[in-house]
């Protein structure tokens, strides 16, 4: 059956706009906010120090990157960013709050990982050496330290008992959270950070100096999040 | 070239040559932080010396602030761009200030026999007899942190005159690790006694939401001289080793400021 004629005169339109000006959304008309957010990792060399810089926003689920292990691809628990190293083409963002989150790391990612938060002073240590940056085309600008951006909440107090490891030795289940972990006590940035759709641009956490954080192979496991308004155009 | 590109390149010229002019006006805005730090190592006796201790005056890559002589400082302890003033293409309303009473990079080992420590490090490049008075991988004791924070004025420096603040313990910092643990050890005098494993201490309790907002906020136009000032009025006291002390500090002071800049390429 033949497509009808204003089915027909309405698919013209579409395809002569999309193909004489490269155009196939017309306005982003859906408005929504949620947490974006990226995952790096940084793994201590044979004397148990970290050092250098990560890029984040740049790996997107289903590939490898961002110090993670050769051969591990990120998820959506590392990552919800859809492209990399630039805003998709049909999202525009207006950023509000900022925050790192010094997480667990895995075993099922890295063998030999505890499965648990680091203690309060590795943690420390890291977020109060690392500088996290936002990287536009050909400059970055150094928006603060880690320590300086709260996370939204986190495991917060309770009581456990101490357990023991293999080797029958104390060892004290932790929980931590850079900074009081409430949501409405983050920062709103009075001016936010705007992003346009495909806009470059990527944040680091980088560490100037090394950072002794324990035995060789012992990694932190760091989460950049941002709040976000977000317009976009949701095609199907 | 098109005549209008060549007669917007003559005028550009013109203005820089004939009136020293290349920035037009200040049209981007952002907020974020910046920062400057001092390291305090005190080395024999144990005591942070009276005297004025200025910050925001050396910018990355040149020495000074306290670190070693043959150590530059980065990105980590300071992002100031412009060694006691304002760079000509900022301007800066401060709303909020903030203090941290934090250490260097951690080492391994001990100060007597540390274990790899980067040899362009901090900590490689203090002085023999520092080093040995120092625990480079150990959490800052209260008792010192509290001694730094109460014994500190913070001044706001100009040309000619320095405005003190407030204490350093009146500055909070705007995140940092709030920890609790289960090991609970019971000492010989059957009390509980957390043995130091909740890391280092803060300044105050860590949010931004929590920070003073400056109603009168701090403005700092481009070229402007300027700076700030730990200023110790009494020598401070800190613990040696063997009570627990770590032998060395770093004071850092950031500020959130909305910023107006002009980026060239």
């Amino acid at each position: 059956m033949p497509v009808p004629q204003p089915f027909r005169q309405s698919i013209q339109r579409q395809s002569r706009h999309l193909l004489t000006t490269g155009r196939r959304f017309t306005s982003f008309d859906q408005i929504r906010q949620r947490h974006f957010w990226s995952t790096a990792m940084f793994i201590a060399d044979s004397d148990g120090y970290i050092l250098g810089s990560q890029q984040l926003f740049i790996t997107p689920a289903g590939q490898n990157g961002q110090g993670f292990p050769s051969g591990v691809a990120l998820t959506e628990r590392e990552t919800n960013w859809k492209s990399a190293n630039r805003v998709p083409d049909n999202q525009n963002f207006e950023i509000t709050e900022l925050g790192v989150t010094p997480t667990i790391t895995l075993n099922s990612i890295l063998p030999g990982a505890i499965n648990d938060m680091q203690p309060p002073t590795v943690a420390a240590s890291f977020l109060q050496n690392t500088v996290l940056s936002i990287t536009y085309l050909t400059n970055s600008v150094p928006l603060g330290m880690a320590t300086d951006f709260a996370q939204a909440s986190g495991p917060y107090g309770g009581s456990f008992a101490p357990e023991n490891d293999a080797l029958g030795t104390v060892v004290n289940p932790v929980v931590e959270t850079n900074g009081f972990p409430a949501p409405a006590l983050r920062r709103r940035f009075k001016i936010p950070i705007l992003l346009q759709h495909g806009e470059t641009f990527s944040f680091e956490l980088a560490l100037p100096r090394a950072v002794f954080i324990g035995a060789a192979g012992n990694a932190i496991t760091a989460r950049m999040d941002f709040w976000a308004t977000e317009s976009f155009a949701e095609k199907s | 070239m098109a005549t209008s590109l060549k007669a917007m390149v003559a005028a550009q010229v013109g203005r820089v040559l004939a009136r020293g002019r290349r920035l037009e006006r200040f049209d981007q805005l952002r907020s974020r932080h910046f920062w400057s730090s001092y390291l305090f190592a005190p080395g024999a006796g144990n005591e942070i010396l009276q005297a004025p201790y200025d910050i925001f005056k050396v910018i990355p890559s040149q020495t000074g602030q306290g670190y070693p002589t043959n150590v530059p400082l980065t990105n980590r302890e300071t992002n100031w761009l412009n060694a006691g003033r304002v760079p000509d293409n900022q301007n800066f309303v401060i709303t909020e200030i903030g203090a941290s009473v934090i250490r260097p990079p951690a080492v391994a080992g001990t100060g007597a026999t540390p274990i790899a420590a980067p040899t362009n490090g901090i900590f490689a490049n203090l002085s023999a007899g520092v080093q040995t008075l120092v625990n480079p991988n150990a959490p800052l004791h209260p008792q010192d942190v509290a001694n730094i924070m109460y014994g500190m004025n913070l001044e706001m420096s100009f040309l000619t005159n320095n405005v003190p603040l407030g204490y350093l313990s009146d500055f909070s910092q705007s995140g940092g690790i709030l920890a609790s643990t289960a090991q609970i050890i019971i000492n010989a005098a059957s009390i509980e006694d957390d043995t130091g494993v909740g890391g280092d201490p803060t300044t105050g309790i860590p949010c931004a939401a929590f920070r003073r907002k400056l109603e009168i906020p701090i403005l700092l136009q481009h070229g402007e001289t300027m700076g700030m000032r730990l200023n110790v009025h009494r020598n401070i006291p800190t613990l040696p080793l063997a009570s627990g002390g770590t032998g060395w500090f770093e004071v850092r002071i950031d500020w959130w400021a909305n910023e107006s800049f002009v980026e060239k390429s």
